[in-house]
């Protein structure tokens, strides 16, 4: 049973009992065939993100899902998975994405999705295999990417993609709308950031570099394609620090502008 | 040699000690019922699949060991069970004797034959398969549910389930693990049952083990008693996983009654579904995922185009397998790990 408007429950789909989610229904449902899916980071503050895009979720006038990627279950589903017979984030996402698109009677539901640290990692990665999911995407303050490189090897580059991931949808990938964030004060090499040479040297020492390298990188191949560059911001006196990010930070109101932008909504702005 | 020992001895018989069988009565015919009939007119079956496994060639005049029960194929005929003896029809060439009520263009008018009468033992009664199981329901364990079972079902009948099924148990078995097989619903015949032994499964059980000539018209209750004993059955014989492949499409009216009982969740880990174009694939896939039951992949007969496939990946963004794959260790080793898991995690909350 899904939740009734202006409230929010967890749910678990008996068919993706490993990922529970929370799902927000918002009090006036004005963009049925869109979502918004909020990606926790490795410390899995769920609920800090179900309080900080329900309010976006009113406001779009779309249904928000926050999954609970667990320790155990998903030990590594900022890569998707761990290895190849370990259990899959993205596909457990796509399980619950199903079953939504027939209790919602919308066939062609997409995405807003976004993610925060290690859910921007999971998101970017995941927008890679299922761009046809996905309507925008929004990622802030990822440790580290995958570039769009040929020459590197997963998961820091695309040579050599596992192929047991599925087929990598790269150019559907670059064309996607896409917003980058990332707090200024954001510059320590604490100890949840990955950290190698040659990591260090392909994308920067922390996570700001790593994310204008990234953006550069995407926006050199997206030229090709769109001649649309990924939105790419610097988040105003804040840290690694979603909540801070999200209350006091311009966050938020950053996605909200994005998502406007677009145009592909309407915001009803209050 | 008497007339029931010289009599073609069809599959659906091969539990049966046929030195139990003392006579042929006028007794009438029940489901089960094991029967002597006779070949008047060949036609659909020209052969008749014996206890072995070969196909016998049939000739007008032959007699048959045969058994009388229902039958349900989309792609062959809609029969029931005969209450009399007397003319009748070759419904199944593992040996089921029944009265056509339907056929799909396909396939030929069935084979014409006639029930000449009930095989009977020495006290003047009838030989049924009941009274052959060779598992039973006593033999539940405490830990029956102890065992990971991957469950393969399909779009409709020919849709590819038995080839994923039996790729399924081959990665299995070479990726280290021992694999009972199991042709849960259906109606009795050789070529699955022996397909799973081919492809490594060490015991294989069916419904014919478990007394009935076909599932056709089994109540949910009791095709779920009916998987609870092969789960025991294969987890008293030491196997680490069981794969059972269900008969038919998700719309036969007896899986339909299956597939939305609650109490199935508590008894499967997971699924593979196979289906014969993308459309069906991705029915079938909704329709499941919204019954509870977790989907670990797709494959069958749309696979052998890869622009049907992308369209299924595209449309569900779950791992669409070709046989090929299947039958690889490492994918063996990654639907394990989420059978294992899935049954180690017991219950499942409805919503």
């Amino acid at each position: 049973m899904l939740p009734l408007p202006g409230t929010e429950k967890r749910v678990i789909f008996p068919a993706a009992n490993a990922m529970p989610v929370w799902i927000y229904h918002p009090e006036k449902v004005v963009t049925p065939a869109r979502l918004i899916v909020a990606v926790h980071g490795i410390s899995r503050e769920y609920e800090q993100q179900l309080v900080a895009y329900k309010r976006l979720a009113d406001k779009l006038g779309c249904w928000l899902v926050v999954p609970e990627f667990s320790r155990n279950g998903f030990p590594r589903y900022q890569q998707l998975a761990k290895d190849a017979s370990s259990q899959r984030a993205d596909t457990e996402l796509n399980t619950v994405f199903v079953a939504l698109k027939v209790q919602l009677q919308q066939p062609f539901l997409k995405m807003h999705l976004c993610g925060y640290s290690g859910g921007a990692q999971f998101a970017h990665r995941y927008a890679l295999l299922y761009p046809q999911n996905i309507e925008s995407l929004v990622l802030c303050s990822a440790g580290w990417y995958t570039f769009p490189d040929q020459q590197t090897e997963f998961p820091y580059g695309l040579a050599k993609w596992p192929s047991w991931l599925g087929k990598l949808r790269l150019t559907e990938m670059l064309s996607l709308p896409t917003l980058v964030m990332v707090g200024e004060e954001d510059l320590k090499r604490d100890k949840s950031l990955r950290k190698s040479k040659p990591l260090d040297a392909q994308q920067g020492k922390n996570r700001v570099e790593r994310a204008g390298s990234w953006v550069t990188a995407m926006n050199k191949q997206r030229q090709k394609l769109t001649g649309e560059n990924v939105r790419f911001s610097l988040l105003s006196d804040v840290g690694h620090d979603f909540k801070a990010s999200a209350e006091a930070g311009e966050m938020m109101t950053q996605i909200e502008a994005f998502w406007n932008e677009i145009g592909r909504e309407k915001v009803c702005v209050a | 040699m008497s007339r029931i020992q010289s009599a073609k001895r069809s599959y659906v018989t091969r539990n049966v000690n046929l030195q139990d069988a003392d006579t042929v009565s006028t007794q009438l015919p029940e489901e089960g019922d094991l029967v002597l009939a006779r070949v008047d007119r060949i036609r659909q079956h020209g052969r008749l699949e014996n206890t072995e496994g070969r196909r016998v060639h049939l000739f007008k005049g032959d007699e048959m060991i045969l058994v009388v029960g229902n039958r349900y194929a989309t792609d062959q005929f809609h029969a029931t069970t005969p209450t009399e003896l007397g003319s009748c029809h070759l419904v199944a060439a593992g040996g089921i004797a029944a009265n056509v009520v339907g056929k799909s263009a396909q396939v030929k008018p069935a084979t014409e034959i006639t029930l000449i009468g009930t095989l009977i033992d020495k006290s003047g009664n009838k030989l049924n398969l009941k009274r052959y199981k060779k598992v039973q329901p006593s033999y539940l364990h405490p830990n029956a549910d102890s065992i990971p079972v991957l469950m393969v079902l399909g779009s409709d009948m020919n849709s590819g389930k038995t080839s994923m099924a039996c790729s399924a148990i081959h990665g299995l078995n070479r990726a280290g693990y021992k694999v009972a097989g199991s042709k849960l619903t259906g109606t009795g015949a050789g070529p699955d049952y022996w397909k799973m032994l081919d492809a490594g499964a060490y015991r294989v059980r069916d419904f014919v083990d478990a007394g009935h000539p076909s599932t056709v018209g089994l109540s949910a209750n009791k095709l779920i008693d009916l998987l609870r004993i092969i789960k025991s059955d294969a987890k008293q014989n030491g196997a680490d996983v069981l794969v059972v492949e269900v008969a038919d499409g998700v719309l036969q009216p007896d899986n339909q009654k299956f597939l939305s009982d609650t109490r199935l969740l508590k008894e499967i880990s997971g699924s593979l579904v196979a289906a014969d174009s993308a459309t069906a694939a991705v029915y079938c896939c909704e329709r499941l995922i919204q019954q509870g039951i977790p989907v670990y992949g797709l494959g069958g007969l749309f696979t052998r185009s890869e622009l049907t496939s992308e369209e299924v990946n595209l449309q569900l963004g779950l791992p669409v397998y070709k046989l090929d794959d299947l039958q690889k260790e490492n994918t063996a080793n990654y639907l394990m790990n989420l059978l294992s898991r899935e049954q180690a995690n017991g219950l499942r909350r409805a919503f």
